[in-house]
C-alpha cells in the first residue's frame, strides 16, 4: 500500500542510510533487500517521500534487477529524465512521444503559452473553450511556474466578469503563481469606471482592503493598495485561502517576524530567507514572547523607522522590549 | 475548561443541569471539559445555546448525507425550481440556488426541501456546508423565527452570501479562522495542495466534524481523516509527493456576535419554552426548567 509521508525528509531508509552513512552502505542495503525483501525495497522507491539523490545512485542497480516496471511513474519518468539528460548525442525520442522526454516537455509548455497568447481574448466560443483555457492556465502557472502569462489572465479574469462568465478557476490559479507583486494586475482595476470591475477587485483584494475601509474613493483605495504592498510584499507567505474554503479569502498573510527585522520570508513556507544572526535570533525569541496585536504595532513601527532612518531603527530595535513598545505606541502608524 | 459568569464549573455540575439531548450533547461538553482551552460564556443559557446549535449542526449534516443530495460542479448544478432558480447573472455567484420570490417569506420550506427531495437537487461541497448551517439554525430557533430571520431571500452559493448581506447575517458563523481548540460541529477543511490542475474541484473538502472521529464532506460521505485524505491524495497531479492535510483552522458559531445581531435573548427564551413544552411533555411532565 502507498504511504504518504509529509514533513518527514530523510526518514526513508534508503535516503537515512545515504546521509548517515554513505552510498556505499546504501547500496549495500539496496542490494541486500533486494535479494531478501524485495516488496520493502520497491516500497521504499515509491514512497512520497524518497529522495532524489537515492534513486539517481540507485539508477544502475534499479535498471539490472529490472524491477523498473514496478517503480512509481515519479521514478520511472525520473530515470528517463536523467536518461535523457546524459545521453546527449544520442538522445532517442521516449515513447510514446515523438521527442525525448525533456523536449517533450518543452513542447508541452510551449503550446500552453501558444493557446494561452492566442486564445485569451476570445471569450465566446463555449463552456469547453473556456475549460480548455481554465485547464491551460492552471497547468502553466501551477505546474510550469509561468508568471509571464497573469497579466493575460487578470485581462481574462475581467473579461469573463463583463460576460457574466465563470472565472473563479482563472482567479484560483492567479493566486497559485505565489507572487504576491502580481496583485497590482487586479488593483489596477480598483480605479476603473465600471462599478462591476471595481467590485471584483475589491473583492479579490478584499484581505488588503478590510484594512483600508476608510478610503472609499477609487484612487485612494488604489494608491493605499500599493502602499500596503510596498511595505508588506517582501514578507508575504501564500497560504493558499480560495473561494473554496471561506467567501473572505485571504491567499497572502504577513510574517510579522520578518517584517519587524527586515527580513524577506520565502512566500512558499513563511520562514525568513537565509542565516538569522546571533543578534537578529535574540530579537526575535523576545519579539515572539509578546501577543499579537502588540507584533502587528512593533512590527509596522520598525517597517517605517527603518524606512525613514537605518540608525534610528537600529537603535530602536536594540533597547529594552518596554521602550521599544512605548516609543512604537507614541508615535503609532496608521 | 469550561467557564460560566466568570467561574470554572465542573463537568459534573454541567452535567446535573443537562437532563436533555443525546449523547452528542454531552460528548460536546465533556470535550470542552477536557480541554486546555479556556470555554467562556456569561450565562448557562449562552453555552446551552452553542451545544444545541453544534448538536443541530452534526445532525443535518448526517441527515444531508443521508438525503441523496447529488454532487456537481457550479456549472452542473440543479434544484428543484418550484422553490429555487439558478443563478448566472454573476460568476461569483455562478451556479447558486436563489430562493423564488414566491418562498420568501417562507425559506424554511425551501430549506427543508433539500432535505426531503435530495435527489432533485446537485452542488458542491462549499454550498452543501452552508445548507447544514440553514438546517442548523432553522432547527435550533424554529420555523417561525427562522423565517422571519431569513425575510430577506437566501442565495445558497459556496460561501458566498447575498451581495450586501454579509456572512454573519446567514448563522452566525465567524468566517474560518485558527483556533487554540476544535470541537464537533466546527466546519474544517481538508487541504490538498497538489491537486491536478485539470480537477481544482478536489483542491480541498469542507467537512463538518462529526465529533466521533468522522467528518461529513458533500461529494466524500462520511469517513475518518485518513479516509479522507486517501481520497484527496488520489487526485493530486502525478508524481506529487506532498500530501493533503487538515488546515488547523475552522469555522464556528459565533455566540456572542450574534447575540449583539439578532436578539439572541428573544430567541433564546423562545428556545427553551419550546424545550421546556416537550421536556415537560415526554420526559419529567411536573419539573420546569429552573430559570424559566
Amino acid at each position: 500500500m502507498r504511504k504518504d509521508h509529509k514533513n518527514q525528509r530523510g526518514k526513508n531508509l534508503l535516503d537515512k542510510v545515504r546521509i548517515e552513512k554513505g552510498i556505499d552502505k546504501m547500496r549495500a542495503l539496496y542490494r541486500e533487500l533486494v535479494e531478501q525483501k524485495a516488496e520493502e525495497v520497491i516500497d521504499l522507491l515509491n514512497r512520497d517521500d524518497l529522495q532524489f539523490p537515492s534513486l539517481f545512485v540507485l539508477l544502475n542497480d534499479i535498471e539490472k534487477l529490472t524491477i523498473l516496471d514496478r517503480l512509481n511513474e515519479r521514478d520511472q519518468v525520473a530515470i528517463e529524465i536523467v536518461k535523457d539528460i546524459l545521453s546527449r548525442n544520442a538522445r532517442t525520442p521516449a515513447a510514446p512521444y515523438r521527442f525525448p522526454i525533456c523536449d517533450h516537455v518543452q513542447m508541452v509548455h510551449s503550446v500552453l503559452r501558444w493557446i494561452v497568447e492566442t486564445g485569451s481574448k476570445e471569450a465566446g466560443l463555449g463552456v469547453d473553450y473556456s475549460q480548455t483555457l481554465d485547464s491551460t492556465v492552471a497547468l502553466l502557472i501551477r505546474d510550469f511556474g509561468d508568471k509571464t502569462i497573469l497579466y493575460l489572465v487578470a485581462d481574462l479574469i475581467f473579461m469573463r466578469l463583463e460576460n457574466e462568465m465563470d472565472y473563479l478557476n482563472l482567479v484560483w490559479s492567479f493566486f497559485e503563481s505565489r507572487d504576491p507583486y502580481s496583485m497590482v494586475l487586479i488593483a489596477d482595476h480598483l480605479r476603473s469606471a465600471g462599478k462591476k470591475e471595481r467590485e471584483l477587485a475589491k473583492r479579490l483584494l478584499g484581505f488588503v482592503l478590510k484594512d483600508l475601509n476608510k478610503e472609499t474613493e477609487r484612487e485612494s483605495q488604489y494608491w493605499a493598495f500599493h502602499k500596503w504592498l510596498e511595505e508588506n510584499g517582501p514578507y508575504l507567505y501564500y497560504q493558499g485561502e480560495t473561494f473554496d474554503m471561506t467567501s473572505t479569502p485571504s491567499p497572502y498573510i504577513v510574517v510579522l517576524e520578518g517584517k519587524y527585522l527586515g527580513r524577506s520570508v520565502s512566500v512558499n513556507s513563511g520562514k525568513i530567507q537565509g542565516l538569522l544572526t546571533e543578534d537578529e535570533d535574540r530579537l526575535l525569541k523576545e519579539f515572539k514572547k509578546v501577543e499579537e496585536d502588540v507584533k502587528i504595532r512593533l512590527a509596522t513601527y520598525s517597517s517605517v523607522l527603518r524606512n525613514q532612518s537605518l540608525q534610528y531603527w537600529q537603535a530602536w530595535l536594540h533597547i529594552p522590549m518596554t521602550e521599544k513598545l512605548k516609543i512604537a505606541n507614541l508615535r503609532r502608524v496608521q | 475548561m469550561i467557564k460560566l459568569s466568570g467561574k470554572k464549573v465542573s463537568l459534573n455540575d454541567i452535567l446535573k443541569q443537562w437532563p436533555w439531548g443525546g449523547d452528542i450533547q454531552r460528548d460536546i461538553i465533556k470535550k470542552m471539559d477536557a480541554s486546555n482551552v479556556t470555554f467562556e460564556y456569561p450565562s448557562f443559557e449562552y453555552m446551552r445555546y452553542e451545544v444545541v446549535l453544534r448538536t443541530n449542526i452534526i445532525l443535518a449534516a448526517k441527515a444531508l448525507y443521508k438525503s441523496n443530495l447529488g454532487f456537481a460542479l457550479f456549472q452542473n448544478v440543479k434544484c428543484d425550481t418550484e422553490y429555487w432558480t439558478i443563478y448566472t447573472k454573476d460568476a461569483l455567484y455562478y451556479g447558486g440556488f436563489q430562493l423564488n420570490s414566491k418562498y420568501v417569506n417562507e425559506p424554511s420550506i425551501a430549506i427543508l426541501d433539500i432535505y426531503d427531495n435530495g435527489q432533485e437537487y446537485a452542488t458542491e461541497c462549499a454550498t452543501a456546508m452552508l445548507i447544514v448551517y440553514y438546517r442548523a439554525v432553522l432547527d435550533s430557533i424554529g420555523k417561525t423565527e427562522f423565517d422571519k430571520l431569513f425575510n430577506k431571500g437566501l442565495l445558497l452559493h459556496g460561501w458566498s452570501t447575498i451581495p450586501g448581506m454579509p456572512l454573519w447575517y446567514v448563522p452566525g458563523f465567524l468566517g474560518v479562522k485558527k483556533e487554540l481548540a476544535y470541537l464537533p460541529g466546527d466546519q474544517r477543511y481538508f487541504k490538498n495542495p497538489e491537486v491536478n490542475s485539470l480537477t481544482p474541484e478536489w483542491q480541498g473538502e469542507n467537512v463538518i466534524d462529526l465529533g466521533d472521529g468522522t467528518y461529513y464532506g458533500h461529494g466524500i460521505g462520511v469517513k475518518t481523516d485518513n479516509q479522507i485524505i486517501t481520497s484527496l491524495n488520489a487526485k493530486r497531479k502525478p508524481g506529487a509527493t506532498q500530501s493533503a492535510y487538515l488546515e488547523d483552522k475552522a469555522n464556528r458559531p459565533d455566540i456572542k456576535f450574534l447575540s449583539a445581531k439578532i436578539e439572541i435573548q428573544d430567541l433564546l427564551l423562545q428556545f427553551i419554552r419550546e424545550l421546556n413544552e416537550s421536556f415537560n411533555r415526554f420526559i419529567f411532565p411536573k419539573q420546569k426548567l429552573p430559570w424559566i
